[in-house]
């Protein structure tokens, strides 16, 4: 008896269930990649995603006044990347509280395209001084794009089964004997 | 540095939005609200607003908790990830199930979908006797308390923590297992529990129990146990072992309140409730409301005392059932809408004018295309006629056929030449009748898409424009010396593409009323309405489509004529089933049964194969190929490879994939008909599929250069010498990389495709062959088919296209 009330939980289960789907945006923040002080400031530098692989990636920064431990925002930051094996080819850009989602942040957005390893620096201008650090990234190979959007494409598999599991019960239902019938 | 102050509003200022939890959190609290609505409209007593307000707030908890600041700094701050955990596991599973959910969630679907999809799901035993089990106290509890203590395990939690994936999967495992969990204790309307709820005072205590163990190793630890938050900066000077101690603390006081509170309850209902009140009976003439909700089974019935039937008599009225699953319950079907009725937009279509106003308003851009084609700049993305045609017309052409239906042929512009013809020649003769089929258009169309890559008709204007003047003058001639719409019914290319496409459009020009056409002996809508001394007259279907029976848009222009004939106002553009009428093959007016067109069939094979021929002429991979196949083999140019390349790709393949799948079916159904005819019967269920393609192909375009046309027309506007030019900054859109938004649109668009070819499909073969087995017999090789296609179409669309036109510079 108790099978046959309770199925019907699972429906409610099932439409709440459709709000954790994986997001499909990058939240700021991610791992961890440098924490350390940089003259005045404590500094911390996060990428999205992980694991780091060629692609989009975000880079987000995280200043702290080094004595008192409090956030900084209005300080300047701006993130250079360049990949080992052209040092030279330098893609600068100005971080910004705006493209993170978590407003203590400053973050930018990079298209890291080839793996390998990645020379990552971050140039913070203060009120007093301009201070700056510098580290590496090892950044994985690309996934073939379409592994992105697996979830699109193979969405059909979903109603497809649905659709079998309604047909196989109604089938089902069809050809038992009503009570009438059954004697 | 900025102050306390800032940094708290910088904190609270930190939302996320995603909309894959934004947009399902809207959507139940909508479905909540309406079948709570409705559930009390029927009188019942039991959903008042104390369920509507706990479903609000578990709904608004789960807001908070998913795209609050609490979700931003979880990974910055252990105690703030703990919240979030506790929101998720304490507070929110109760509140929602403490709303009743089931009962009005049900109620606020569409009733169609209601009872063809989730009746039939509900009453699948696996699911029933799966949940019976999960929700049995034991197993609940296990689940909960193993969700809980594997996940912090730091290993888990760690690699949580620097996954977005795995954080998700974390907090799924931990929402489902407290709905586990919370399941019994709460006891939502209407289950029933069918052991004793004396139960469940040591079920909470030993989960009390487990929790204070875990807390307290948080709380006590020496040291830090989850690697991500020791390498994090201080937050407010708090070190990340105070930061894991708060923690602790937290999910033992959070923990505790919410094992003793639901303790308490328990045991006041044991002790003081009175025990009627936790059953649901049915007395004589009251059925419980759930006997008319779960559709399996009687309720168990309870012995009627007489102060229960007391207590029954003085309940308000109530429906005698809530037939919310059951086959023979309220009618999903709605009346049809009309256009014509819509404000405004009725009234313009109404008029007899509407018409003409639009094609004009086509035949004026018609013009600019040829004028700047033949006389412009002879710069492809900077000419009208090499982005208004193939970029702008092409999307709005599908996009309309997706929303509304065959628009282009209401606003034809060529209308316009035939009616010129029409009256300098009178056009009277009957079109051949060896020519009365789609063979003609069948050939013209493979030609068009044959000329269209051999000579690269988009990257060249100038043959745009001759193109639009021969279209011009061939509907003058056709329509100039034969009757009816002949050009529209046998030769236009375009029109043969329209009527297919438009069979899965959500508007139809038919009837209203079926019973008016009965009593009318006059038939206007067919044979015309004479003139009047205050109307012109009016000429009847020239496609010979008499309305009663007309079915679907096929052969159907939207010319309106009907509407405005009918002298009973019983016609006009109601809302349509999209793709209902590849469902059934009755006899349909003008036409007959599809069912035995072969050339329809074959007009349909072309155009859904045309689709990926078409798209495939663009992408990377198939240029490349032939630019190596031409230098390999010594061609002088790329026609010879081309050509063999549409041969096999609208002729051989097709043909060969519809002979296998006819072969196999007939074989596997032990149909008796011929192969030729299981394939015009089964060819309509690819109609979906074709058009997502054309969809997704011709919207890609418009969407990544639809900034062409402003180009183009500053381009033309100055040299024909109307003004300056300006300096805008435009660049070329080719090679760019497709936005993610609209891979995902296309692939979207895709998967509808496939799901109605594949349902259409279905519904073809269980109409026509007796027995599932058979029917799937013949429906799984063209099911196959479909696949095919789908798989083509996603290859597709992942390649780099060539591109049309420019756009924007920055976009």
């Amino acid at each position: 008896m108790m099978a046959a009330h309770s199925s019907r939980k699972i429906l409610i289960l099932s439409l709440c269930s459709l709000a954790w789907l994986p997001a499909l945006a990058y939240g700021d923040g991610g791992t961890a990649r440098f924490s350390g002080n940089v003259g005045d400031y404590r500094m911390t530098v996060f990428t999205e995603p992980t694991p780091l692989r060629a692609g989009p990636v975000d880079v987000s920064v995280l200043l702290q006044d080094r004595q008192t431990g409090g956030f900084v925002t209005d300080a300047a930051v701006t993130i250079s990347v360049s990949h080992a094996d052209r040092p030279l080819n330098v893609n600068r850009v100005t971080a910004t509280t705006a493209s993170a989602t978590n407003k203590l942040f400053q973050a930018a957005s990079f298209e890291f395209a080839q793996p390998g390893t990645w020379n990552i620096s971050v140039e913070v201008d203060g009120n007093q001084q301009t201070e700056s650090s510098a580290f590496e990234l090892n950044v994985a190979p690309r996934v073939p794009r379409w592994v992105d959007f697996i979830f699109w494409i193979g969405f059909p598999v979903i109603p497809i089964a649905l659709f079998g599991v309604r047909e196989s019960v109604r089938y089902r239902q069809a050809r038992a004997p009503s009570p009438a019938t059954a004697g | 540095m900025i102050s306390v102050d800032s940094s708290f509003q910088a904190i609270l200022s930190s939302w996320s939005f995603d909309v894959w939890i934004v947009a399902p959190i809207v959507l139940s609290t909508l479905l909540y609200v309406r079948g709570w609505y409705v559930l009390r409209r029927r009188g019942s007593q039991r959903f008042g607003a104390w369920q509507l307000a706990a479903f609000g707030c578990g709904m608004a908890l789960l807001s908070i908790a998913l795209l609050s600041p609490i979700e931003t700094f979880s990974a910055l701050m252990l105690r703030m990830h703990m919240v979030q955990h506790l929101l998720l596991m304490f507070l929110i599973p109760p509140l929602l199930w403490l709303s009743a959910p089931e009962l009005p969630l049900l109620c606020g679907l569409p009733s169609g979908l209601r009872r063809e999809w989730i009746a039939p799901l509900y009453r699948w035993k696996p699911i029933r006797s799966g949940f019976a089990f999960l929700t049995r106290p034991p197993v609940a509890w296990g689940l909960f308390v193993a969700a809980t203590w594997i996940w912090h395990l730091p290993r888990f939690y760690d690699a949580a923590l620097s996954s977005g994936t795995l954080h998700n999967l974390e907090h799924a495992c931990f929402f489902w297992a407290a709905m586990l969990f919370w399941w019994p204790v709460v006891q939502p309307y209407p289950s029933r529990l069918n052991y004793s709820r004396w139960v469940l005072l040591p079920y909470l205590f030993l989960a009390a129990v487990q929790g204070t163990v875990l807390s307290g190793i948080l709380s006590f630890a020496n040291d830090v146990i989850y690697d991500h938050y020791e390498l994090l900066p201080q937050v407010w000077g708090i070190t990340a072992i105070d930061d894991q101690a708060i923690a602790g603390t937290l999910m033992w006081l959070f923990g505790m309140l919410a094992y003793v509170i639901a303790g308490a309850l328990v045991g006041y209902k044991l002790l003081f409730a009175p025990r009627s009140r936790q059953l649901h009976f049915a007395v004589a003439g009251m059925p419980a409301v759930q006997s008319g909700v779960t559709a399996y089974g009687p309720p168990t019935a309870v012995r009627p005392t007489p102060r229960r039937l007391n207590r029954a008599k003085h309940r308000p009225p109530v429906r005698q059932q809530l037939p919310i699953l059951s086959p023979d319950g309220d009618s999903c079907h709605r009346p049809a809408r009309d256009v014509l009725n819509v404000p405004l937009l009725g009234r313009f279509l109404r008029w007899n004018k509407s018409r003409l106003v639009l094609q004009i308003l086509m035949f004026a851009a018609a013009a600019l295309v040829i004028v700047d084609g033949l006389l412009g700049a002879q710069i492809v993305s900077l000419n009208l006629a090499g982005v208004l045609p193939w970029i702008h017309w092409r999307g709005f052409l599908v996009l309309g056929l997706l929303v509304a239906g065959n628009l282009f042929c209401m606003a034809c512009p060529f209308k316009l030449s035939r009616t010129l013809g029409k009256t300098l020649f009178g056009g009277r003769r009957h079109w051949p009748r060896w020519l009365r089929s789609k063979w003609l258009a069948v050939g013209l169309l493979f030609v068009f898409f044959w000329a269209y890559e051999v000579f690269s008709l988009w990257q060249s204007p100038w043959w745009t424009a001759w193109i639009a003047v021969g279209y011009f003058l061939a509907a003058f001639v056709v329509d100039g010396f034969f009757r009816g719409a002949a050009f529209c019914k046998y030769v236009c290319p375009i029109g043969q593409f329209n009527f297919v496409q438009s069979l899965v459009s959500p508007l139809e020009v038919r009837v209203r009323d079926t019973s008016v056409c009965e009593e009318c002996t006059t038939k206007e809508c067919i044979r015309g309405a004479a003139a009047t001394a205050t109307a012109a007259a009016i000429p009847g279907c020239e496609l010979h489509l008499y309305q009663p029976r007309k079915s679907s848009n096929f052969d159907c222009t939207f010319c309106l004529d009907c509407v405005h004939s009918c002298p009973h106002q019983n016609v006009g553009i109601l809302t349509t089933l999209p793709g209902r009428e590849l469902l059934r093959d009755p006899r349909r007016s003008g036409i007959g049964k599809l069912g035995s067109r072969t050339d329809v069939a074959a007009l349909v094979f072309l155009l859904v194969f045309a689709a990926y021929v078409n798209a495939a002429g663009m992408v990377a991979p198939v240029l490349d190929l032939i630019d190596k196949l031409q230098a390999e083999w010594g061609f002088a140019s790329r026609i010879p490879l081309v050509t063999a390349g549409y041969l096999l790709g609208l002729g051989a393949v097709p043909f060969c994939l519809v002979a296998i799948a006819s072969l196999a079916g007939r074989r596997l159904s032990g149909d008796s008909e011929s192969a030729l005819r299981i394939a015009t019967r089964f060819s309509y269920m690819l109609v979906p599929l074709g058009f997502s393609m054309w969809l997704a192909h011709y919207s890609f375009h418009l969407f990544t250069s639809s900034g062409a046309f402003s180009a183009a027309l500053r381009r033309f506007l100055s040299e024909f010498g109307w003004r300056d030019v300006e300096t805008a900054a435009w660049v070329c859109s080719c090679g760019l990389e497709t936005a993610d938004w609209l891979l995902r649109m296309e692939l979207m668009l895709l998967d509808a495709g496939l799901l109605m070819s594949l349902y259409v499909g279905y519904r073809i073969a269980r109409d026509r062959y007796l027995g599932m087995r058979r029917a799937m017999g013949a429906f799984l090789p063209w099911a196959g088919i479909a696949v095919i296609l789908f798989l083509t179409g996603v290859w597709l669309v992942f390649q780099p296209m060539q591109m049309r036109g420019v756009m924007p510079m920055g976009m």
